[in-house]
């Protein structure tokens, strides 16, 4: 998983690096963000004057492939009895990418847990779309198999607190204010956005600066609009990015933007509603399996 | 695990709304024939069809290295080769070709391409087939729907046989190669999958008054032949 920074350090879009072999990367993004990062990704090929141009070319195969997320404590078992991949997690662990077939079908498997449980996303051939969700929803019908929609799935990857580019984040957010300092490799002698990412980081005084954080509403049955100001004294200081009822959990979750001061564990913020407000309290860590136990099984 | 792989075009749903006897044909389900053979191969001679051929793969090539690829392949101004597994060879820019093949032949035209290549070449390879819909556009009238739809001048000698361009129509890339059969004017029109239908169906209703039809594998095979 990365995220790819423009060189003021704003966050263009995220999605996952896959290197197949020593030569050849796959990589996904968002949805909406395709275009912009095969142009970004375009214009990195492009020489100075006097350089010479890099052997280094990208193709956007979109269209050519079929995508299915197969999640679940039991996609092992269920995947197992159609790959020839060995799926033990010594030979294929967490963020691991292998290439294999799939029911016959040519495939390439990357184990991330987006939705936070232990998943495999099966990247195909477009034409072999139906034939391959059917025959998973066949194998694994004695495992209770159930097609899930998007709505399940962000219900599942707020209960992890990942955000969703472009959703949770705008054309102003860095990896810092967003809560991903993690997801930054300081190791790396040079990346776009280093140089401001790194002036960031040494600045001490952030208080006028806002930033990402998961929080929690007790009462889960209150509804709260997607973009509701998160406010102090009546004025508003920040704003909700998602937000849902999680039946796991069994309260309302929610990630948001807030003043920097109030981005501690626990801290409560106040959140408008149509009708008066509600209190909140921020959590940090995720909601659903902190330690991220389940995804790395 | 039992059963073989069945691929579907990324027409196939639209295909069974306009009543298409669907058969596995090969790899594929593919829309056998909409009414009859006679019927659809009578439209093509006397006004205008549109088929598809499931079995065209795509190799896009790229790199600086491809011009001395041309060259060691033999290709630099004709669309065919030798040794390239009757592939049709179609240079775009400097540095970039396409190859269109047979599916079947697509993975030996691949291996012939990288060896031509060599290790060092900045040649890059890829299968883009599945990302593709190719529809043929066959009959007296297709020039006259096409003209209507692109921005080519599609005089017979200006667009000559087995010529390509990359154009656009309804607001969507187009690859356009003309490739007769026999003595019948015939297009292949190349978009992207994922708006295949929607570009097919613009192309009905560009065509309703010039009397088009959809033409089945059947009748296109027939045609091939």
């Amino acid at each position: 998983y990365g995220i790819v920074c423009d060189e003021t350090g704003t966050i263009l879009d995220d999605g996952t690096f896959a290197r197949l072999d020593e030569n050849r990367w796959f990589l996904t993004t968002t949805t909406s963000g395709v275009e912009g990062m095969e142009q970004t990704l375009r214009q990195t090929t492009i020489p100075n004057a006097n350089e010479q141009a890099p052997c280094a070319h990208v193709t956007n195969v979109t269209a050519a492939l079929a995508a299915v997320n197969l999640a679940g404590p039991r996609s092992r078992e269920v995947l197992s009895a159609l790959t020839d991949i060995d799926l033990s997690p010594e030979a294929f662990p967490y963020l691991g990418a292998r290439e294999g077939t799939v029911a016959g079908v040519p495939a390439l498997l990357l184990r991330i847990g987006f939705v936070g449980e232990l998943g495999y996303e099966i990247h195909y051939p477009a034409e072999y779309g139906t034939y391959l969700w059917d025959t998973l929803l066949e194998a694994g019908k004695e495992f209770d198999i159930r097609p899930f929609g998007v709505e399940a799935q962000r219900i599942l990857r707020l209960e992890k607190q990942h955000v969703i580019v472009s959703h949770d984040t705008d054309a102003l957010s860095n990896p810092l204010d967003a809560g991903m300092p993690w997801v930054v490799k300081w190791e790396k002698e040079e990346f776009s956005g280093r140089r401001t990412l790194l002036h960031l980081r040494e600045q001490e005084d952030r208080a006028g600066r806002q930033r990402l954080v998961g929080f929690q509403i007790e009462n889960g049955a209150i509804f709260l609009p997607e973009g509701s100001q998160v406010v102090q004294n009546g004025r508003p200081v920040g704003r909700v990015t998602s937000y849902r009822n999680s039946p796991t959990l069994g309260k309302g979750i929610g990630i948001a933007w807030v003043p920097n001061a109030s981005a501690q564990e626990g801290a409560t913020i106040e959140i408008a509603l149509p009708t008066g407000s509600t209190q909140a309290a921020v959590t940090l860590e995720p909601f659903y399996d902190p330690e991220g136990q389940r995804v790395r099984s | 695990m039992a059963r073989e792989p069945i691929a579907q075009s990324a027409l196939h749903h639209f295909y069974a709304a306009h009543g298409a006897h669907m058969e596995v044909r090969g790899a594929w389900q593919a829309a056998a024939r909409f009414t009859s053979v006679a019927a659809e191969l009578d439209a093509a001679r006397t006004a205008l069809v549109l088929g598809e051929r499931t079995g065209i793969g795509v190799l896009d090539i790229v790199g600086t290295g491809l011009a001395e690829l041309a060259l060691r392949l033999g290709v630099q101004d004709a669309p065919t080769a030798a040794g390239l597994h009757g592939s049709r060879w179609y240079r775009l820019t400097r540095n970039q070709a396409r190859i269109i093949v047979l599916l079947a032949e697509i993975e030996a035209a691949r291996t012939t391409l990288e060896n031509a290549a060599g290790d060092n070449a900045c040649v890059h390879v890829t299968n883009v087939s599945s990302g593709l819909t190719t529809l043929v556009l066959a009959g007296p009238s297709s020039p006259d729907l096409l003209a209507r739809l692109v921005r080519v001048d599609l005089e017979p000698h200006v667009f000559e046989n087995k010529r390509l361009c990359l154009t656009g129509a309804v607001g969507i890339p187009l690859q356009v190669v003309r490739w007769d059969r026999g003595d019948l004017h015939a297009y292949e029109l190349t978009v992207g999958r994922d708006v295949a239908e929607y570009f097919c169906d613009s192309l009905l209703h560009a065509g309703d008054d010039l009397g088009m039809r959809l033409m089945g594998a059947d009748a296109l095979a027939q045609l091939e032949s």
